[in-house]
């Protein structure tokens, strides 16, 4: 019995030992996260890379090696140059939005005023929000007859003027009043823009506001005493320090817009005439509605080699922001 | 053929395809005399005419949100019930909007798992290979029914394979909806797509645009390549190869291109780029267009709305005539699949063959949207079918004749005079039908470069497919 006992306490005494290991612990403890990640993530992406390869079609999950012939086949296709050509407008031209508009609203946030919470507030909310939830909102606003944005022009008077600047910068020429937001080519890729920097705003603001919140108060001490104010103190002082975190914000905005699929789809599904394609709703379109399941696997893997790029970049500058 | 004849006649089963006809019948004949009752008639039954032969176990249905909100209610509560306590099987219907039943389809075939039977709003063709073929079951209908319609023929059948892959549940005409008043003040007629072309800017001059849509929508995609057959534009021939880029299909697709390019430009507005599956339904029903083309949603959308003037200004008729003929494709051609991994594909069999059987009801309650695809399953076939259309209490009195004589004569499937083929499939969902007429619209292409530009696409499209041996 003691002899028992004895063993049952080693037991528990090694295992006590073991978890006192820094190595053991910590492999127990990440273990869950890793083998999540490679369930969800690492084999439905091997799988992709090995579909992208094959001539499989809807359901099969299999089919005949067919090397590189499912990109030869995209890239021949110009609906799929445009899809990976909006792809970088989409996620450039919202990124710009977002980079100035969240240096403005931290640098306004971080001040103290009144109703200042019911500010911040609002800025996050649209981070909150389902992402479907609220495009669809944003379809409303630019509904072909009841568009909330042609109302609010046409009671400013501005919609005819609106039409007339389109025309005169070759933006959109012809454009009729009222405008169709999602009709016409160009217009639609400005709204789709819109929609992506609205939606990303809040994160980056808030990351913002982080990272002006974790620059040393001696720091500003110093460049007071030393002169530094206004543009200056922002070129010296605060964008140098802000810089790295900044980074991060954007290459997190990259790597949301290049891959979202919802905002496209729900406001456009595409059109006008494939002119607001991305490549995950084109790949959608030819791997899942047109069951070519390669094809649309091997449109999907376009975009990772500049993901990989934008991932890299973001451990690099986040682990930059946290030495610093 | 042998898959078929492997599902209908397992070892394991004592289910003939005698049997399944006649308990369809019976089944049938059941639902046809309780169907019309109130749902308090649902708990009597008499004894059960098979009970040593009855189904059992569950059999899940995958359908759409059908437009005619009643005809779901009337399918969950009371026909599916009645169906299912007659036949030992506890049925459970599912409704999901028509856009996401592809991807849906396509999530349960990767999965393997799903319901048992899935139904499709367009022939889905790319699915085949994972759908038991059900050739049997459609001769043996038509043995019982007589023939089957043209536009379910060949929305159904695989003339590569030589199998039907799908079981065509119904089909739905796409007339034209108009406001009478409108028409009569500017004095345009719609017999032609020239008489459009002319009246177009005098309809937008009242302020009532025609409303025909160039988006990535399926009901741009149906309306575009019916303007396609009206100038002989075919896509594809009857072997189904692409023929659009060739000789009088070319010049017929040039022409049909430049027929809807003046109409937008005279008569319509940039709206129809931007459009939805709804948007011209809501368009119509907001009092702004003067013509439509669509099922008859908007017409009975007006009724049931109570706006009485709305309602009884809208008048139906067929697609315009062109040059070439005078038809159009179906707005709707709805398709059951049996999944090859179907727990309860003998229910699932029964399932359909009863419901074609006597299809009446369901062309009723559906307020004339669903059409038989087997004329024969409403006794008098399209005779009747005239008359009840002219029974409609709604006014113009009779106005809904005229789907009859469309479903007759000038409805057809996607990919006329071949079959609705992958290929067909793809260039839907890849919108390029309407990417081609839009780009014209807007004067980003002339008609000739966007019919080479189609053609180079439709032809990888389709070699693609042949490769995978389904054209």
């Amino acid at each position: 019995m003691e002899a028992q006992a004895a063993r049952a306490g080693s037991r528990g005494s090694h295992w006590r030992h073991a978890l006192e290991s820094r190595r053991v612990l910590a492999i127990l403890l990440i273990a869950p996260a890793v083998v999540f990640m490679v369930l969800v993530v690492g084999v439905p992406f091997v799988w992709a890379i090995y579909l992208s390869f094959t001539d499989a079609i809807g359901g099969s999950l299999s089919g005949n090696w067919v090397g590189f012939d499912n990109f030869a086949s995209a890239w021949q296709d110009d609906n799929f140059r445009r899809a990976l050509r909006n792809t970088f407008i989409f996620t450039l031209g919202s990124q710009a939005i977002v980079l100035v508009g969240a240096a403005v609203l931290s640098n306004f946030l971080v001040r103290d005023f009144r109703g200042k919470w019911i500010v911040r507030f609002l800025v996050v909310l649209p981070w909150a929000a389902p992402v479907v939830l609220s495009t669809i909102t944003w379809l409303w606003l630019f509904d072909s007859l009841y568009s909330v944005a042609n109302w609010t022009l046409a009671r400013l008077h501005l919609d005819n003027a609106l039409v007339w600047l389109l025309g005169a910068v070759n933006l959109e020429e012809g454009a009729q009043v009222p405008l169709q937001w999602l009709g016409r080519p160009n217009l639609a890729l400005l709204a789709i823009t819109v929609v992506h920097a609205w939606r990303i705003l809040p994160f980056a603001v808030v990351i913002f506001i982080a990272g002006r919140a974790s620059i040393p108060t001696e720091v500003e001490d110093a460049s007071k005493i030393d002169g530094a104010t206004g543009v200056k103190k922002l070129w010296y002082v605060d964008i140098p320090l802000q810089l790295p975190i900044a980074l991060v914000a954007v290459l997190f905005g990259i790597v949301f817009t290049a891959a979202d699929f919802g905002v496209v789809y729900i406001l456009t599904h595409g059109g006008p005439f494939n002119a607001t394609q991305v490549l995950p709703t084109w790949a959608y379109a030819i791997g899942i509605d047109s069951g070519s399941l390669g094809e649309g696997a091997a449109i999907s893997l376009f975009l990772f080699p500049l993901l990989v790029v934008v991932s890299i970049g973001m451990l690099f500058f986040a682990r930059r922001a946290q030495v610093s | 053929m042998a898959d078929v004849v492997d599902e209908l006649v397992r070892p394991s089963s004592t289910l003939t395809r005698g049997d399944l006809l006649r308990r369809g019948a019976a089944g049938a004949f059941a639902v046809s005399m309780f169907g019309g009752l109130t749902d308090k008639a649902l708990g009597f039954y008499g004894p059960l005419r098979f009970a040593k032969k009855q189904l059992a176990g569950d059999l899940s249905i995958m359908t759409w949100a059908h437009f005619v909100p009643a005809y779901d209610q009337w399918l969950d509560n009371t026909y599916v019930k009645q169906w299912g306590e007659a036949n030992d099987v506890q049925v459970k219907v599912d409704h999901i909007n028509n856009a996401l039943l592809y991807s849906r389809g396509a999530a349960e075939v990767a999965a393997q798992s799903g319901h048992d039977l899935f139904w499709f709003i367009s022939p889905p063709s790319t699915f085949q290979k994972q759908a038991i073929p059900v050739t049997d079951l459609v001769q043996e209908v038509g043995k019982k029914l007589g023939p089957m319609t043209g536009v379910a023929r060949k929305s159904t059948y695989n003339p590569k394979t030589k199998q039907f892959y799908g079981f065509p549940e119904t089909y739905a005409p796409d007339p034209v909806q108009y406001r009478k008043s409108f028409l009569e003040q500017t004095g345009v007629s719609l017999n032609t797509w020239e008489d459009l072309r002319k009246g177009a800017p005098k309809l937008k001059a009242i302020g009532h645009p025609v409303g025909l849509g160039m988006s990535n929508e399926i009901d741009s995609n149906m309306l575009l390549t019916s303007l396609l057959y009206c100038y002989g534009g075919f896509i594809q021939n009857e072997e189904n190869r692409i023929v659009i880029g060739q000789g009088s299909n070319r010049r017929g697709a040039i022409e049909a291109l430049r027929v809807m390019r003046d109409i937008y430009q005279n008569g319509m507005s940039d709206e129809v780029f931007a459009w939805t599956a709804a948007s011209n339904n809501q368009a119509f029903l907001a009092g702004r267009l003067s013509v439509a083309l669509n099922a008859i949603s908007i017409a009975r959308s007006a009724e049931n709305q109570g706006n009485v003037a709305l309602s009884d200004d809208t008048w139906l008729a067929s697609i315009p005539r062109g040059p070439a003929m005078r038809l159009g494709n179906e707005h709707v051609m709805g398709v059951y699949l049996i999944w090859k991994f179907a727990k309860n594909k003998e229910a699932a069999q029964k399932y359909v063959v009863d419901q074609m059987i006597n299809y009446r009801e369901h062309f009723l309650r559906s307020g004339y949207y669903n059409f038989p695809p087997w004329t024969g399953s409403i006794k008098g076939g399209f005779k009747t079918i005239r008359q009840l259309c002219a029974q409609d209490p709604h006014k113009p009195k009779g106005k809904y004749t005229i789907l009859t004589t469309i479903a007759e004569k000038y409805t057809t499937n996607p990919g006329h005079p071949g079959n609705t083929t992958p290929v067909m499939d793809e260039i839907y969902n890849t919108f390029l039908i309407p990417q081609m007429f839009a780009q014209v619209a807007q004067g980003k292409a002339t008609p000739a470069e966007a019919i080479s530009a189609f053609t180079t696409k439709a032809q990888s499209i389709y070699r693609k497919w042949r490769n995978q041996g389904l054209v």
